[in-house]
């Protein structure tokens, strides 16, 4: 008979929200430790829809749905999870993310926030249409490794160039990786401009940042 | 002929289940004026969405304006409303290039642009210029207006105005136009194209965007209505789905003009593409492309609008056989579905690249998609059975005044690129690829093009005015 945490995995795999957070409740009443139903459970379901999205069997639906059911019993768990002196989390990556001024799209954006936070990384999302010098406070404020900035037309990928300068004039270029992303953009784009890096989507994304931050 | 995907009772589904949303759901409209056209005519208030009453949106529904559009050279006349045919145009505002000279992709420059435009003035099956490339080498606030004074200065055929993100932008957009036709009277009573106007799915109207419809349509100008949806993305997945939420937007759109105007002459028009469920992108290899142009085509039709719609496009970055295979397919169902406009003309890759080779192949795929789209002429005379008899009678087709007539008459298709030499002869010549002809094509064209069609004095005041909206961003 399969155990709980294989069943949270299996959940997470199904994309089965309801599911999820009710063995993850179940699990946690039962005495297995917040942590461990994030690693040896949740995780590990995720892990296989990253590996069946790669392999070909899974689409982004699939990574979605199962990300959702994830970031869920996440919520469901933060409360009873060991906390640092700040009453934070400690060694968590925070992302800064938006869709540059005068661009209203979202949805590119929003599956990679998806596909963030699934990969247990604190994100701060801007929106939509933000102007520039709210992508560097944020940046500032919040202290973030990583900064990702979004734009879908021709006409307001230059707003990407203009906000890494105004990083650089605030001395916090050396501070925060910069991705890019949005369909008229290219790798050629990225370092035009001075990005630290380019995905072409949520899942490269992912990759990417954690790759820039010597993470596994 | 005309291919009908649709049933009545499909039509009237879609019909009905749009109205259902607009009046349970809405649409976000943002923007203090348009809120005020719209609740004064009876929409209701719901936080940041109006609901539109079914019997407000249908009264808007009813009477629509004929649209005529004519060339810079006013001689040329499309007429939209009621269409017997299909129009096809250029794609719109790509900013990379496949360089026909190298096989190099590199940015656009104003030059190319000017080239672009005089090719697409040239060819025989593209009737509607759009300004094709966003140079890099524009100044970034004034790039649409300027792609729309390069436009308008370098072709004879109509011209789309330009796509318009805000009033501002629109009124500049106008004014140029304005200094081509010589008054904006002259250019509301025969405009050379229609300002687009893109709402955002699902169902949202930015300020900006209900500013620019409320602007465009005190003008009396046309207005392409362009909502651009993504099954599985910002629209539901099904086919179904996607036609109904873009008829929504469409819709909602025409409640607003036409209570700014009455008289607001409307083009139907829909990107309603399909999603890349691996990258989240939007697919360029999908066969639906062209088969959703063929149900917008007939739903407009169904409201007595004129249509817009994709036609070909391609995931290929090279005009490859993958290029023409999806092209063609793409380019022929709304085709057959009689819409009024199919675009893509030129493009590569979803739409991310240009290249004048392909333009000028593509020329060559739409005069084969609309050989026969009239379908054929069955009679007696087109028959001929006497000529059978003739010929039977110890005569010879080839001699045959029937054979000379209907030849005349179009019967026969006549290519102008690609090869059907026998291979003997083909690889004595060289091998020549059809990719080879296009580009020598283009090479021909830009070498025989006069130039500059607007006089000196016209010429100065589309520049002077871009000036100004330059000076003005600036300050």
């Amino acid at each position: 008979m399969p155990t709980i945490l294989q069943n949270i995995a299996y959940a997470v795999l199904e994309g089965k929200r309801d599911e999820t957070l009710s063995l993850v409740k179940e699990g946690l009443d039962s005495g297995i430790a917040p942590l461990e139903l994030i690693t040896d459970g949740l995780t590990v379901g995720l892990d296989q829809v990253g590996q069946k999205f790669e392999e070909g069997e899974y689409f982004l639906p699939d990574m979605m749905l199962a990300a959702e059911a994830m970031s869920g019993a996440i919520d469901y768990l933060e409360p009873h999870m060991a906390k640092d002196k700040d009453g934070k989390q400690e060694n968590i990556v925070k992302c800064v993310i938006g869709t540059v001024k005068g661009d209203l799209h979202s949805i590119g954006k929003d599956i990679v926030i998806m596909m963030m936070k699934a990969a247990g990384m604190e994100i701060y999302d801007l929106g939509v249409d933000v102007p520039s010098a709210e992508f560097v406070r944020s940046v500032e404020d919040n202290n973030a490794q990583v900064l990702g900035i979004s734009a879908l037309m021709t006409t307001t990928i230059q707003e990407q160039k203009k906000i890494i300068d105004m990083l650089a004039e605030k001395g916090l270029r050396d501070k925060v990786k910069v991705i890019v992303g949005g369909a008229p953009l290219s790798e050629e784009w990225a370092i035009k401009i001075g990005a630290d890096a380019y995905a072409a989507d949520a899942i490269a994304g992912v990759k990417k940042v954690r790759a820039m931050l010597n993470l596994s | 002929m005309i291919f009908e995907p649709l049933s009545v009772a499909d039509l009237q589904l879609i019909h009905d289940q749009t109205l259902k949303i607009l009046a349970d759901t809405g649409a976000v409209i943002e923007g203090k004026e348009a809120r005020e056209i719209l609740l004064s005519a009876g929409c209701l208030e719901d936080g940041k969405r109006l609901r539109f009453p079914s019997k407000l949106v249908e009264e808007c529904l009813t009477d629509p304006e004929p649209v005529t559009l004519y060339g810079v050279d006013e001689s040329i006349v499309l007429p939209l409303t009621e269409a017997p045919r299909t129009y096809a145009h250029n794609f719109g505002s790509v900013s990379m290039l496949l360089d026909h000279k190298d096989d190099i992709i590199r940015e656009a420059l104003v030059a190319d642009l000017i080239d672009y435009i005089r090719i697409s003035d040239k060819l025989t099956n593209l009737h509607m210029v759009v300004p094709s490339l966003r140079p890099t080498d524009l100044p970034e606030e004034v790039a649409s207006l300027a792609m729309t004074a390069y436009a308008l200065q370098n072709t004879q055929k109509p011209v789309d105005i330009g796509t318009a993100s805000d009033t501002w932008e629109i009124r500049y957009l106008i004014r140029i136009a304005a200094a081509v036709r010589g008054s904006l009277e002259k250019l509301v009573a025969k405009p050379m194209g229609t300002l687009s106007i893109s709402p955002l799915s699902p169902l949202n109207f930015p300020a900006d965007i209900t500013d620019a419809i409320i602007e465009s349509a005190r003008t009396g100008l046309p207005i392409t209505m362009l909502p651009c949806p993504t099954r599985g993305l910002t629209a539901p997945v099904t086919l179904a789905g996607g036609l109904v939420q873009q008829n929504a937007e469409q819709l909602a759109f025409i409640t607003l003009a036409r209570l700014v105007n009455r008289r607001t002459p409307l083009v139907y028009t829909c990107r309603l593409a399909a999603a890349n469920m691996r990258s989240g992108c939007v697919s360029g290899r999908d066969p639906d492309l062209g088969f959703s142009g063929a149900c917008v085509a007939q739903i407009a039709r169904n409201y007595g609008l004129p249509s817009g719609v994709y036609g070909m496009d391609t995931g290929a970055a090279v005009p490859d056989i993958q290029s023409g295979y999806e092209r063609s397919l793409n380019a022929l169902y709304p085709s057959m579905a009689r819409a009024t406009f199919v675009s893509g003309m030129g493009s590569l890759n979803a739409g991310l690249l240009a290249s004048a080779e392909q333009l000028v192949i593509d020329d060559e795929i739409y005069s084969m998609v609309f050989h026969r789209q009239q379908g054929i002429d069955v009679s007696e005379e087109s028959i001929g059975a006497d000529v059978v008899r003739a010929v039977m009678d110890g005569g010879n087709y080839l001699a045959q005044v029937h054979t000379r007539d209907f030849m005349r008459r179009g019967e026969l298709y006549s290519g102008k690129l690609g090869n059907e030499s026998p291979f003997e002869e083909w690889r004595s010549s060289g091998r020549p690829t059809v990719r080879e002809e296009a580009k020598a094509k283009v090479d021909q064209i830009l070498a025989e093009h006069p130039g500059t069609v607007v006089s000196d004095p016209v010429s100065r005041e589309i520049m002077s005015i871009l000036k100004e909206a330059e000076e003005e961003k600036r300050n």
